[in-house]
């Protein structure tokens, strides 16, 4: 059996300066939780990191259920959206299915969910599943209490003004010299990084 | 040129389907097949005589009784022989050929597309009773008599007889057309209470229908599951596939998928799986260690799965589209990266990421110089506003579009997407900065 798979420790986010405090990117092969209020910027980020991995011509997926994501938005945000695969079920058992099928097929270099709700065991199969693949799972939510061991990465989002966001690292597997930036929403994303590598990578398994 | 038409003769063909079965696998040699029930099946080969000689041919349907000649009445007779050696008969040979066979075989020149009509039975009887008192007792002494004598003697059915018997007979014949559905049923011996047995029958039905496809070079556009259970209950689950797929691996995932959530109350005693969407499409014939092809197969699985599941209607890409009401301004496309051209991003406007299903509205406040606005569920304390941008339109329209639109940014850094709609100014939140 033939395995399509991209192999990277890291998914550039689009921001320079959040590329380097968190040593690369968004975990690749890992699962990021990224939560805040409703208007807090955490959507934006993630369309940050959807904009560099489609312009790299790679795919990008994105689950929701129940929110009505704007698509005009992500243009904005310089998402190419015909490389922009959205599933969009009513129901949040199966935008959790849907979920956990993006992020195991090895296809998408980077699979976003907005809002939904996550428990333990689901949040370790998706975790093994990204892992397996290479896929970067980026999981927007509402600040969250409990705390999810199988995560890679959680960070906790704010704004502070219009253009600036701050990040807290809540949990990280990766040591990171620390645990709190600002992030400017203008800022430049690092040049050439994810076109330079290769787009695909056979492998037997 | 001469046409050349392949004879196949099944006696006693083992079920309903065996003609149409094999009529569609000789499809794949010739595009112009024809069925003559209830036991011979044709082909034309004169098209495609070019790609496969006649030799290839009659190897490849060996085990048949089998004959090729130059019309549909010699080759359906010499066919129906049952030689165990394919009879090919050269060009301008069907008069030759047909010669020694003895008068009683007139009756397989009767008619070479439809069993003879109880008339013509009796006719052919008849003659095959005649002749040989008049002593013709083969088809070369019927062949030899002038054709101006049959008439009268024999009328318009031995005239016609008499035409074949010179290998004189018609070539054409109503094409065969694949059925439009594709069926497999299963009936189970122990009625099934478990996944799997439904799962290990339903992969062998897929395979089955895979193989019916594959003749006949369709593919599934939609496949609808018939389940049986013991109460005699009956379940109808139609699957819309979001692109044509003929491979049972990639439609089993999408069966596996459909029949892991359902619940029964009693056992199930038969499934049936139809293709009732079926479309022609050639499929792909995949280079080996081209990732992009393999890629887009995965693609078409995974897709495949979760138009299966969730329906057709949330599972796509999207596209922008020029409409004054931003709710409007995009609408689903198909997925397809790989034919996709690098898209223009757009939009110097500032646009939310998150926009309401439908605008809630908001009470202003005024509270010591802040604006607060409260929706039914939350109160924002509102630190900033920038705008407006006016949005209007639609003029032609019961209740058109005006509206400005304000960014507000919150005393705890939200920011959210309201507008003051112009006719009542009244105020709406429509979405998030998220």
């Amino acid at each position: 059996m033939l395995k399509t798979t991209e192999k990277r420790s890291s998914l550039p986010t689009g921001l320079a300066s959040l590329d380097l405090f968190l040593a690369g990117g968004w975990p690749a092969g890992g699962m990021t939780v990224l939560s805040g209020e409703k208007g807090c910027g955490k959507t934006e980020l993630a369309l940050r990191a959807a904009a560099e991995a489609t312009k790299a011509d790679r795919w990008v997926a994105l689950v929701s259920a129940g929110e009505t994501l704007f698509p005009p938005s992500f243009s904005e945000h310089g998402v190419d959206l015909a490389r922009l695969l959205w599933v969009r079920p009513k129901e949040e058992i199966h935008a959790r299915w849907a979920l956990e099928q993006l992020t195991r097929s090895g296809l998408f270099t980077l699979v976003l969910a907005s809002h939904l709700h996550l428990g333990e065991k689901e949040a370790r199969r998706l975790q093994l599943g990204s892992e397996q693949t290479g896929a970067a799972a980026l999981l927007l939510t509402e600040p969250i209490q409990t705390n999810l061991w199988a995560l890679t990465l959680h960070c906790e989002v704010a704004r502070s003004s219009d253009r600036i966001l701050v990040l807290k690292v809540r949990r990280s597997r990766k040591p990171l010299s620390r645990f709190q930036t600002e992030v400017n929403l203008d800022e430049k994303p690092n040049s050439g990084d994810l076109s330079s590598q290769p787009a695909v990578r056979i492998v037997a398994s | 040129m001469k046409n050349r038409i392949l004879a196949i003769y099944l006696p006693n063909p083992p079920s309903a389907s065996s003609l149409p079965d094999l009529a569609g696998t000789l499809l794949s040699i010739s595009p112009r097949v024809g069925i003559r029930p209830p036991d011979m099946v044709y082909a034309d080969l004169t098209p495609t005589l070019h790609l496969f000689s006649e030799e290839e041919v009659v190897k490849r349907i060996r085990r048949y009784a089998v004959a090729i000649a130059d019309d549909l009445a010699t080759a359906g007779a010499l066919a129906r022989l049952g030689r165990s050696e394919p009879t090919v008969i050269p060009a301008g040979g069907s008069e030759e050929a047909l010669a020694p066979l003895p008068i009683q075989t007139l009756s397989f020149l009767a008619d070479p597309l439809s069993p003879p009509t109880p008339k013509e039975s009796k006719a052919a009887d008849g003659l095959i009773r005649l002749l040989p008192l008049l002593g013709i007792r083969t088809l070369g002494n019927f062949a030899r008599i002038p054709a101006s004598t049959i008439g009268p003697r024999f009328g318009a059915f031995g005239v016609e007889l008499h035409r074949r018997a010179r290998g004189a007979a018609s070539s054409i014949f109503r094409p065969f057309e694949p059925s439009l559905t594709y069926r497999e049923a299963w009936e189970f011996d122990e009625p099934a209470s478990f996944l799997e047995p439904l799962l290990f029958v339903a992969k062998n039905l897929l395979g089955r229908l895979e193989a019916q496809m594959q003749k006949h070079l369709q593919s599934a556009l939609q496949m609808v599951l018939y389940l049986e259970t013991e109460d005699s209950k009956e379940t109808e689950i139609s699957i819309p596939l979001h692109r044509p797929l003929r491979k049972a691996p990639a439609l089993f995932e999408i069966v596996r998928e459909r029949l892991s959530v359902l619940t029964f109350e009693s056992p199930i005693v038969s499934i049936a799986i139809e293709i009732s969407l079926p479309v022609r499409s050639l499929g792909t014939q995949f280079h080996l260690f081209d990732a992009h092809e393999q890629q887009n197969e995965r693609l078409d699985e995974l897709l495949g799965r979760l138009v299966g599941k969730l329906g057709p209607t949330v599972v796509s890409a999207a596209t922008l589209r020029e409409r004054h009401r931003p709710e409007t301004a995009w609408e689903p496309a198909a997925f397809e990266p790989r034919k996709a051209a690098f898209s223009e991003t757009a939009g110097t406007l500032k646009r939310p990421t998150l926009v309401l299903p439908s605008p809630q509205p908001l009470r202003i406040e005024n509270q010591n110089g802040r604006a607060v606005l409260h929706s039914e569920r939350e109160r924002f304390i509102v630190r900033s506003f920038k705008g407006p941008e006016r949005l209007k339109g639609e003029w032609w329209n019961e209740k058109p579009l005006a509206r400005d639109y304000f960014v507000a940014e919150t005393e705890n850094g939200r920011q959210l997407w309201i507008f003051k709609s112009l006719p009542d100014q009244r105020v709406f939140l429509h979405g998030y900065f998220d």
